[in-house]
């Protein structure tokens, strides 16, 4: 029965010292494994990026050859072409440019309203919790359907999904800061009535600061991971399509039309990458959570 | 499960409460409705009369739309409609609002409750088996899975079954709607409860075709929203089998399965809450799959009326969807009421 | 009277990491027939621990190592879980701290009962085990038996609660009772009444019980012998008068010194600088080490083991006995009804 004798460890142990440590390169190796979810989410990405950026075919993804319609994955053509001759492989990476930037804006913007909303929301008396009240029923429509409104009225281009998005995530962002901002009004106010000393302030702030950061981080990522799917969504509507421009809900769409004539590849590589992304994003999240919990508890 | 008489009266009570404020809330929702509409950025006028067309066109326009006169006579004329059970005439096709929505709102909520069905077998047995095997290998095997179910759009699934199970197999009958390309079967019927008439009237032969049309898109949305109703269970069920509740029935000698119920007893709430809300929130949200199938739901209407403007069609569309959370919500409180003793008294409790 | 449980050699890790990190170190146990044992130390001490790895009710991620659980003829660490669970409830009973957190919030009482009976393969009428259940009740003390079994757990009182929890833990008549901290959670004038419960349910001297508690007080009413736990081991057992009068390690004769105030304060007493650690820590020789008034070289590198003293007592310290210090106010161990 193994017992591992270490030195004398400091009495007061705060939350978080880890038992038993031993050699570094032992508990690296179970560290790697605690985090391979979010490795495996920031390769994916990564590589979908860089492959996206370099343009990874011969091909110009906004060119077609009429000559070469429909054709089947093979190596020329590794992901085939579609019904206009266009090569697959390049607009679908292509488009990876489109739908990430859109996806960053839309919850770059998310993250600016809900902040700010949210900060509103913790004010003392009834203001917050009306606005919390209209939170809840605002999200008590169906909001997908109607962003779509929002793009359709504002104009049918693609930028204006990002509208679409910031408006169904920032409710998650404002409830966050919201519920955060009101943990650290309560635990200052406990704090002031005991009268502690100015390191028990600096404690407050290293454990629910931090805190914040990873659920916001945690956020940012669940809420990537459903801007990715509902622009797909969006764009296999046909709102906010400009063609030549490719995007990926926009490909699954022309794709659809051969489902039923057979040509699987003008729709599912598109909707592999989506599903892949989307993957990433919560593995990301996943590993943020779990990292987070386990240092600062729910 | 007796409910003693006390109980009854207090739970009485508290619906009471719920219904009378029940109308004060359906105001509050059509006035919600009214103003998400009235206040989107834009001129609908001018996006419905098109590019091409001249001022007067688009006065025309306007005033067929009532947009003409001041905020508030259209909202008092939008309420006074509501109340008659007039929502209005959808402003390209004629037909009565009121009368689309009874017409696609029952496909809807059969395709809805059949994939909820689905979602639910596949979501909780999957998160019944996480839970039970938490912080143990297999926890992390099927959250894995579920994952990857979540990330999976609905179309995408949906194209995917239909180039299986129809082009390459066809095992699957033609993705045309709720009975295919010929709708005999069902003349006259169109718009109602098809399934559940059907299974009622005891037209068996019926009975399969619907169910053999229904089962793709059924299937899309159950594997799709599966991995929702899992993490809850998850999220719900393992901290109930760590709870003292549980530990306490072990200690008693209770068989597994009898302790898995106690853990259930716990954690059923907050599954049966987002249940609920995936109800309400999926009528209106399978509307890809409605398009895609061309089932005639409530979503694929509501989706043609947003993108040709018909702002009529839309206003009903709102009221409608809000007006379905509501008594969703309200549904959710008075079972909660039901189940959990302790939520009776002094009337605290029950979902915000 | 025989031996009904002997655990030898006992010891529970965490691995975190893939490093084994130990809360409770090889300790011995055992009890007679008819015998009331206490284990008493500060939470932490890792005795709840080892009430729960008699009944092999450990949390996911415990890894226990001993080389002897024996109840009776059977070999509590051999038997498969199956087996294990029929022997919970109906041969060793189980009583827990808090009884809010233990009963079943939704279900009535005696449907509980109900639950336990059909899960030990109890035959019997409906009629019969609501009989069985209101005479289990009222002889815990719980005279409106009938009110009692329709509750639910949350319209009963804590102590009614908790004697509810003794009724369903004595229900199939176990030979052992084991009761972790079962009156902590009450208020001050409820825990006498419970402990007096508890005495009847043990004083037949059929039944034996371990009763876990950080209380000396309570110990000194209800056990004859008791285990004083420390950081995970024992530190020093004997018959709980003689352990009382004369105790024969330091964090003994600090529990005595202190009583009859909670173990809770002893932290702040002036006599225990440093405060206790928890699991997470380890430290070389002797764990009070740094809060003994008595240490010296020895203690700080070697762990002492338990040794005979004088009546029937056993104890870890380096020191054969204990140098002159006056006992205080020890208080006078109450006289057995």
């Amino acid at each position: 029965m193994a017992q591992t004798d270490t030195g004398p460890q400091h009495a007061n142990s705060a939350v978080g010292v880890a038992p038993g440590e031993m050699r570094s390169s032992h508990v690296f190796f179970f560290r790697v494994r605690e985090w391979s979810g979010v490795l495996l989410g920031f390769a994916v990405l990564g590589v979908l990026v860089t492959a996206a950026l370099s343009g990874p075919t011969p091909y110009d993804p906004l060119l077609s050859d009429p000559s070469s319609i429909l054709e089947a994955p093979s190596g020329e053509h590794p992901f085939g072409t579609d019904r206009n001759g266009f090569d697959i492989l390049a607009r679908t990476f292509e488009a990876a440019k489109t739908d990430l930037l859109l996806a960053i804006e839309g919850i770059g913007l998310a993250l600016a309203i809900g902040v700010t909303v949210g900060l509103f929301a913790s004010a003392r008396g009834a203001t917050g919790e009306i606005i919390m009240r209209g939170l809840d029923a605002f999200q008590a429509f169906p909001l997908v359907v109607l962003s779509i409104a929002v793009v359709t009225l504002m104009g049918n281009n693609v930028e204006n999904i990002v509208f679409a998005i910031a408006i169904i995530n920032f409710p998650r962002f404002a409830r966050l800061v919201r519920s955060q901002a009101l943990t650290l009004r309560e635990s200052l106010f406990v704090q002031a009535a005991v009268a502690f000393g100015a390191s028990k302030t600096r404690v407050l702030f290293r454990h629910i600061l931090p805190n914040t950061t990873e659920l916001i981080l945690a956020q940012v990522s669940i809420g990537s991971a459903h801007a990715i799917r509902v622009i797909a969504s969006l764009t296999f509507l046909g709102i906010g399509v400009s063609p030549p421009t490719p995007t990926w809900g926009a490909m699954i769409r022309k794709g659809s039309r051969q489902v039923l004539s057979g040509e699987w590849w003008t729709f599912l590589f598109p909707g592999l990458f989506v599903v892949l992304t989307v993957i990433a994003f919560n593995l990301i999240a996943d590993g943020i959570e779990s990292r987070r919990v386990q240092r600062h508890g729910t | 499960m007796n409910i003693d008489p006390v109980r009854l009266r207090g739970i009485g009570k508290i619906v009471g409460r719920r219904l009378a404020v029940l109308p004060i809330a359906l105001l509050a929702v059509a006035t919600i409705a009214f103003f998400l509409i009235h206040l989107m950025p834009g001129d609908p006028a001018i996006a419905i009369a098109g590019e091409f067309a001249n001022d007067e066109d688009i006065q025309k326009v306007r005033e067929r739309l009532n947009l003409h006169r001041s905020d508030v006579d259209q909202y008092r004329m939008y309420i006074a409609g509501i109340l008659r059970g007039d929502l209005g005439r959808e402003f390209y096709t004629g037909l009565s609002v009121a009368g689309s929505i009874r017409r696609t709102l029952p496909n809807s909520a059969e395709l809805v409750l059949a994939g909820l069905l689905i979602a639910g077998v596949i979501g909780v047995s999957l998160g019944t088996v996480a839970s039970i095997l938490r912080r143990r290998p297999g926890d992390r095997v099927a959250r894995f899975v579920l994952t990857v179910t979540q990330s999976i759009p609905d179309f995408l699934l949906a194209l995917i079954l239909i180039y299986w199970l129809y082009t390459v197999f066809e095992f699957a009958p033609s993705p045309l709607g709720r009975i295919g390309v010929d709708t005999s079967a069902i003349a006259g019927r169109e718009g109602s409860f098809l399934l559940l008439g059907s299974v009622f009237r005891g037209e068996w032969v019926l009975t399969r075709q619907l169910i053999g049309h229904m089962f793709m898109p059924a299937f899309t949305v159950g594997v799709v929203y599966s991995a929702y109703l899992g993490r809850v269970t998850r999220a719900a069920l393992a901290p109930a089998l760590d709870s003292p509740h549980v530990e306490f029935a072990r200690a008693c000698g209770l068989r597994p399965l009898t302790v898995l119920r106690y853990a259930w007893s716990e954690a059923r709430t907050p599954a049966i809450t987002y249940f609920a809300i995936l109800f309400g929130a999926l009528i209106g949200g399978v509307t890809i799959i409605e398009t895609i199938f061309a089932w005639g739901g409530f979503g694929q209407w509501g989706l043609q009326a947003i993108l040709a403007l018909d702002i009529p069609a839309i206003q009903g569309f709102v009221l409608v969807t809000g007006t379905i959370t509501l008594l969703v919500y309200l549904a959710l409180d008075v079972l909660i009421l039901i189940l959990d003793p302790r939520v009776v008294y002094g009337g605290q409790g029950g979902t915000n | 009277m025989g031996t009904l449980l002997t655990v030898k050699g006992l010891s529970i890790g965490f691995r975190q990491y893939g490093v084994m990190t130990n809360v409770i170190h090889g300790i011995d146990l055992a009890i007679q027939e008819g015998e009331r044992v206490g284990i008493v130390g500060e939470s932490g001490s890792g005795k709840s621990l080892t009430a729960r790895s008699i009944i092999r009710l450990l949390p996911i991620g415990a890894i226990p190592t001993v080389s002897k659980l024996q109840f009776k003829d059977l070999d509590l660490q051999q038997i498969p879980e199956r087996r294990m669970r029929s022997v919970r409830g109906s041969r060793i009973g189980f009583v827990a701290q808090n009884p809010f957190g233990a009963l079943n919030p939704v279900m009535r009482v005696w449907r509980q009962f109900a639950r336990l009976y059909a899960s030990h393969g109890a035959a019997g009428a409906k009629a019969e085990w609501r009989q069985r259940t209101e005479e289990i009740l009222r002889s815990v003390g719980l005279d409106e038996a009938g009110r009692v079994a329709d509750a639910y757990p949350h319209e009963l009182s804590g102590g009614m609660a908790q004697r509810v929890v003794i009724a369903m833990a004595v229900a199939l008549e176990p030979e052992l009772l084991v009761a972790d901290e079962p009156t902590t959670a009450l208020d001050l004038t409820v825990q006498k009444r419970i402990l007096a419960v508890l005495d009847r349910v043990t004083h037949t001297g059929t039944r034996s019980l371990l009763l876990v508690t950080h209380d000396l007080g309570v110990v000194t009413e209800l056990c004859e012998r008791v285990y004083v736990m420390y950081q995970g081991r024992f530190v020093e057992t004997g018959p709980t008068l003689s352990v009382l009068r004369h105790p024969q390690h330091p964090y003994t004769e600090m529990l005595v010194n202190s009583m009859p105030s909670r173990l809770r304060d002893i932290q702040r007493e002036p006599g225990g600088p440093g405060t206790p650690r928890g699991a997470e820590t380890m430290s070389q020789g002797c764990g009070f080490a740094p809060r003994c008034p008595y240490a010296f070289d020895r203690c700080t590198i070697e762990v002492p083991a338990l040794e005979s003293r004088e009546s029937e007592c056993l104890a870890a310290c380096f020191h054969e006995r204990l140098p002159d210090r006056p006992v205080g106010s020890a208080m006078t161990p109450r006289p057995r009804a």
